[in-house]
């Protein structure tokens, strides 16, 4: 990986930035873990990695916006996309909306993401770690600007699809919505009021099977609930 | 055109028009006279495809077909076919444009000889897009219109590509 440059230390995987094939680009690179055995270890991150590039495409096809692949190094497990320049996590832009107060745009901002996280069921794709970091955003119009851009003029990228399974189980819909809701409600101090928002978009455009997903959702919520009342 | 680094290959991409001896030319392709992959350029949206397709190529392990050449089409396809693969993005006797695909190492600077043999005109690469069929690319790598009006068709043909190990189609 030659003049790449390390932004990113991640629990699994290291990211760079740098230039590949002449595009802006993104390397993403898993490393191996000392605690697990190696041969255990290289087949998980064959799996990963098969996993993001599944996704990636599929999403593709649905119509959801992902990176851009442009090459899987299988000797060095690593995968170089595209960088999506201009960019912003969905987690600073909430907190930018956060700092200012401005609950309008952060309940519309959460009706978007809902949408396309009911665009990703829809289509069968169970992201498996839904987080407002693995959601970057960019501007529909003028790709330069983020500042003051309404929710409805961005492009919401989902991202981070290493854990993601393609499966139409209600059950896995709600375990990806509740993993969703509580990384929200952990990081972001106005999530917990601005969720409906969320849901009413994933509601929206998931029309032909969210009720049974919700449901299942509420099941999970009252077992996570349950939990942590008897302290586990 | 530069690969990944580690291959220390260079990539070169020719546009060839007016071309009158397709037949010849195919056939001394087939017997193995020529190293380069040729390619009809009505599939070809941008060079970038084919430095996806070619840097797969290179840094694959193993190559599924018998040479590079004949891996970078195989690449180029979204089947995993080879016959039909070949078929579908190398040239065809009647065809009156072709790409011409070499690599050489970095450190050498070898013109391909063979080039005199194709009795044609080249033309700069620019002039590509008056030879690609935007529609035959969607149905070939079936891009529909809901993928097509969210991302760009090139990103969607190199993401393909770059894949294309890991998905079941
Ligand atoms: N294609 C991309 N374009 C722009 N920024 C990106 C891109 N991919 C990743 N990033 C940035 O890098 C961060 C980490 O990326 P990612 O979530 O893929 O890795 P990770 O979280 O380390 O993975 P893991 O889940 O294995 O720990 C993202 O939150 C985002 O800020
Ligand atoms: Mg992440």
């Amino acid at each position: 990986m030659k003049n790449f440059e390390l932004i990113k230390q991640g629990a699994e995987a290291k990211l760079y930035q740098g230039t590949y094939l002449g595009k802006p680009a993104i390397a993403k690179q898993r490393f191996a873990k000392k605690y697990r055995h190696p041969s255990l270890d290289s087949s998980l991150t064959k799996e990963r990695i098969t996993a993001e590039n599944r996704a990636l495409i599929r999403c593709k096809i649905a119509g959801i916006r992902t990176p851009a692949v442009y090459a899987v190094n299988l000797a060095e497990n690593t995968i170089y996309m595209e960088h999506v320049l201009h960019s912003k996590t969905a987690k600073d832009l909430i907190e930018d909306y956060s700092r200012s107060n401005d609950h309008s745009r952060l309940q519309e901002f959460f009706y978007h993401i809902g949408k396309t996280v009911g665009k990703l069921h829809e289509n069968n794709i169970i992201h498996g770690d839904l987080t407002s970091s693995n959601i970057l955003v960019v501007s529909k119009h003028n790709p330069q600007t983020l500042e003051n851009c309404n929710p409805s003029d961005l492009i919401i990228v989902p991202i981070d699809f290493g854990l993601s399974r393609i499966q139409s189980s209600a059950e896995d819909k709600g375990v990806d919505l509740y993993v969703l809701e509580r990384a929200l409600i952990s990081t972001h101090s106005l999530a917990e009021e601005s969720f409906e928002h969320f849901l009413s978009g994933y509601q929206a455009q998931y029309t032909n099977g969210s009720k049974e997903v919700l449901h299942k959702y509420d099941e999970i919520k009252l077992r996570g609930r349950k939990r942590v009342l008897i302290g586990i | 055109m530069d690969l990944d680094p580690e291959t220390n290959t260079k990539l070169s991409i020719k546009l060839f028009t007016q071309v009158k001896n397709a037949k010849e030319i195919k056939e001394q392709l087939i017997q193995g006279e020529f190293k380069c992959s040729m390619i009809k350029p009505s599939l070809i949206l941008d060079p970038f495809q084919i430095a996806v397709a070619a840097n797969k190529a290179l840094l694959n392990e193993k190559l599924t077909t018998k040479t590079v050449y004949t891996e970078i089409l195989f690449n180029l396809s979204p089947t995993k076919n080879i016959s039909k693969s070949l078929q579908t993005f190398g040239i065809d006797e009647k065809d009156d444009a072709l790409l011409v695909v070499t690599l050489c190492k970095d450190t050498e600077n070898e013109e391909a000889d063979f080039l005199k043999q194709i009795d044609a005109v080249e033309a700069p690469i620019e002039k590509l897009s008056d030879y690609t069929d935007i529609n035959l690319i969607k149905k070939i790598y079936k891009i529909n219109d809901k993928e097509s009006s969210v991302t760009p068709i090139l990103d969607s043909i190199v993401s393909r590509i770059a894949t294309k190990d890991f998905l079941s189609l």
